[in-house]
């Protein structure tokens, strides 16, 4: 028995030095956890001070070089505020709305500098922002009153994080800095175009039904004419309607969406057990490019391949017909079996809805003018990006070498053709 | 006959050295397959294409698997250094000629690659002094990592397939590449953070997080479904959000616009 309570005595011991260190534990880490909440929010309000700061007195200046200065600290700070706010537990809403604002604000005081944006609609702009921080700032200070203090510990940001329903304060807030958006900072035709083009809402094909995507698929992939399959729609909600197909067929598990309007292929995924055998780069390449002219992808160019452990994908790029550019914004993937070729994926996603080019012209361009000695330009051709406006612009699409410190560096540059900035340049392992 | 005898005797002896010769000799002239190496190519023949024209003083680059430009410079200067066709692919005459100029201790080489380490294969330096240290520890250790579209880091990669293996090991594939389409969907959106570990780090984003399942080790389907996101699949529809309706509790979530269902997960804008 003297036994038995000993045992049970020791036991009880333990556990209750087990459960106290466990407990200071926790209470540190709570402890330190809230000290680098506290931390941020902090020096987020203190940058959202100096922010609005920088903003008033960039409207001082009608002179470019003397408002470069505050444009770059407005660029900076939406940065680093961003940053402190992405790290902090607030309310979803609110958290996501002023991430955009604080982009958005950013880009453009980054446009401005380079003279993108002309000084009457910057500064109109600008001066929106300058009054609509003032008021951010009071609302801010009232929705975190308290959370300063010390006394609010993480479990209690994150119970609002979590709760059914957001605090109200913060879900003002949220609504507030939406409208700020707005107002300040519409979006560009350019970025409507381009947020369209990615929604797919622009597409103007008559819909097809529920059937008709089935036999589309059937035709595509006549190797899954066997497969058990299910149709499904999209959500009432979604942005443009698609047919979800899944289908298995033996081993093989996949996937195929296409859309409603037009039939369009927006991309196919299958998993399958992977073999051992490895068949050559070459014939990968000539089996994707076979399989894509059978989907009736005529306007397509081999860019590059990867291979990874069990598969090869490869990115193929639209040719533009009136200049020969690649148009790198209208592509397609495919990815093969290494095993035997088999394709096991394709992604036509960004090929449904060409971008639209305009005319552009092309003007004389000497390597040896623009580059430095020893740079070496090893291919030139023409090729399409988007420049900061979002609007696709023709260039010169070169890769060149330099050695420097005994390594040789590879890259690759688009250079407009007609304005010769560089819009896009790659350092290429 | 006492020749006959001493001879004999020497047999046992020749055929070990033999024995031990041949496998202390570095990989010979069949250690490649028969695959054409060219850009985009990936795995032990790239190694071995890398740690051969590092060897002979073409290669200066890391030894990773991966036939990128550095190791593409490198191949086309000492394809024309010993006058063969120039066309940076690693064909059978090229690497004839690498085996025959060249040594591959492929398992220094593979052993330094798995443990993370930092280290070079050149000749005429001893092996042992040229291993720079570092590696070891983190959940996916060395090994090679995956080629993927420039843009993307080593940790990118491993700690993408932690979140998808964390957070949806269980679904079906498809359902695994569109946990990784979200993470790049959000890369690009103007609401979220612009790196790979502040997407998946903001708090309370993803529930792997939070509840640790994160630190577990991925497997290769987990990772496999990151590089196909990565090389552009998204199931999603370019879905920012996705939640489980069977255990989310936040009204919010519930309000944002749906796009699809994939497994238990509802993919949202």
């Amino acid at each position: 028995m003297k036994k038995l309570i000993f045992i049970l005595a020791y036991t009880a011991a333990a556990l209750a030095i087990f459960s106290w260190s466990a407990s200071a534990k926790n209470e540190r880490l709570t402890l330190l956890l809230n000290g680098q909440y506290t931390d941020k929010l902090t020096e987020a309000t203190e940058q959202m001070n100096e922010l609005e700061q920088e903003v008033r007195k960039v409207l001082l200046y009608q002179d470019h070089t003397a408002a470069e200065e505050p444009l770059g600290n407005i660029w900076r700070l939406s940065s680093e505020i961003r940053n402190n706010i992405s790290s902090l537990p607030l309310d979803r809403e609110f958290s996501s709305e002023w991430m955009n604002y604080l982009t958005r604000l950013g880009d453009y005081a980054d446009l401005a500098s380079t003279g993108a944006i002309p000084q009457e609609k910057w500064g109109k702009a600008l001066g929106n922002a300058a009054a609509n921080l003032d008021q951010f700032s009071t609302e801010w200070s009232s929705a975190t009153q308290g959370m300063f203090a010390g006394g609010t510990g993480p479990e209690n940001w994150f119970a609002q994080v979590e709760s059914e329903k957001p605090d109200k304060r913060w879900a003002d807030l949220g609504q507030a800095v939406k409208t700020y958006s707005e107002s300040d900072f519409p979006l560009t035709a350019s970025e409507h175009d381009e947020q369209k083009k990615k929604d797919l809402e622009h597409l103007e094909d008559q819909p097809i039904s529920r059937d008709d995507a089935l036999s589309r698929f059937k035709k595509l992939f006549p190797e899954y004419e066997g497969a058990t399959v299910h149709v499904s729609e999209s959500e009432p909600d979604a942005p443009y309607p698609f047919y979800h197909i899944r289908f298995q067929d033996g081993a093989r598990i996949g996937y195929a969406d296409f859309t409603v309007r037009g039939g369009h292929l927006l991309s196919l995924l299958v998993e399958r057990p992977s073999g051992k055998g490895t068949m050559p780069e070459a014939e990968i390449r000539k089996l994707a490019e076979d399989f894509l002219r059978q989907l009736g992808y005529e306007d397509l160019v081999y860019e590059e391949s990867r291979e990874n452990s069990h598969f090869w994908h490869l990115s193929f790029v639209r040719i533009d017909p009136d200049t020969g550019g690649k148009v790198f914004a209208d592509g397609v993937q495919v990815k093969l079996a290494k095993d035997n070729g088999e394709v096991l994926g394709v992604n036509a996603m960004e090929y449904i809805q060409k971008e639209v080019l305009e005319a552009q012209p092309v003007k004389p361009f000497d390597p040896e003018e623009f580059f430095t000695d020893g740079t070496q330009v090893q291919s030139e051709e023409l090729g399409y990006t988007a420049n900061r406006e979002l609007v696709q612009r023709l260039c010169h699409l070169l890769v060149v070498t330099k050695k420097t410190g005994g390594r040789t560096d590879t890259y690759r540059l688009m250079v407009d053709t007609e304005t010769g900035e560089v819009l896009k340049s790659e350092l290429l392992r | 006959m006492q020749l006959k005898s001493a001879r004999r005797k020497r047999r046992p002896v020749l055929a070990v050295l033999v024995l031990v010769m041949a496998l202390s000799v570095p990989a010979g002239k069949d250690a490649f397959t028969a695959q054409d190496i060219g850009r985009g190519a990936f795995g032990d023949d790239v190694i071995e294409l890398q740690a051969r024209l590092q060897w002979t003083g073409f290669y200066d680059g890391k030894i990773d698997g991966k036939f990128g430009y550095g190791t593409y410079w490198a191949l086309r200067n000492f394809q024309q250094a010993y006058g063969l066709p120039i066309d940076g692919v690693a064909g059978a005459g090229t690497k004839e000629k690498l085996v025959s100029v060249s040594k591959y201790h492929k398992d220094f080489v593979m052993d330094n690659i798995a443990a993370g380490k930092a280290f070079t294969h050149y000749g005429g330096t001893p092996l042992d002094a040229q291993v720079k240290g570092g590696g070891g520890g983190g959940s996916g250790g060395g090994g090679q990592a995956a080629n993927t579209p420039p843009g993307y880091s080593d940790q990118d990669i491993q700690l993408m397939a932690n979140a998808v293996y964390g957070e949806a090991r269980g679904e079906p594939y498809e359902g695994q590449v569109a946990v990784a389409a979200v993470i790049l969907n959000r890369l690009e959106h103007a609401d979220f953070p612009n790196t790979v570990s502040g997407v998946i780090f903001q708090p309370l984003a993803f529930t792997a997080v939070a509840d640790g399942q994160i630190w577990l080790t991925p497997n290769e389907r987990a990772k496999e479904a990151v590089i196909d996101a990565i090389n552009g699949w998204d199931p999603t529809e370019n879905a920012i959000y996705y939640f489980n309706p069977v255990t989310a509790t936040s009204e919010w979530i519930w309000s944002r616009p749906q796009i699809k269902k994939i497994g238990q997960h509802i993919f949202c804008m």
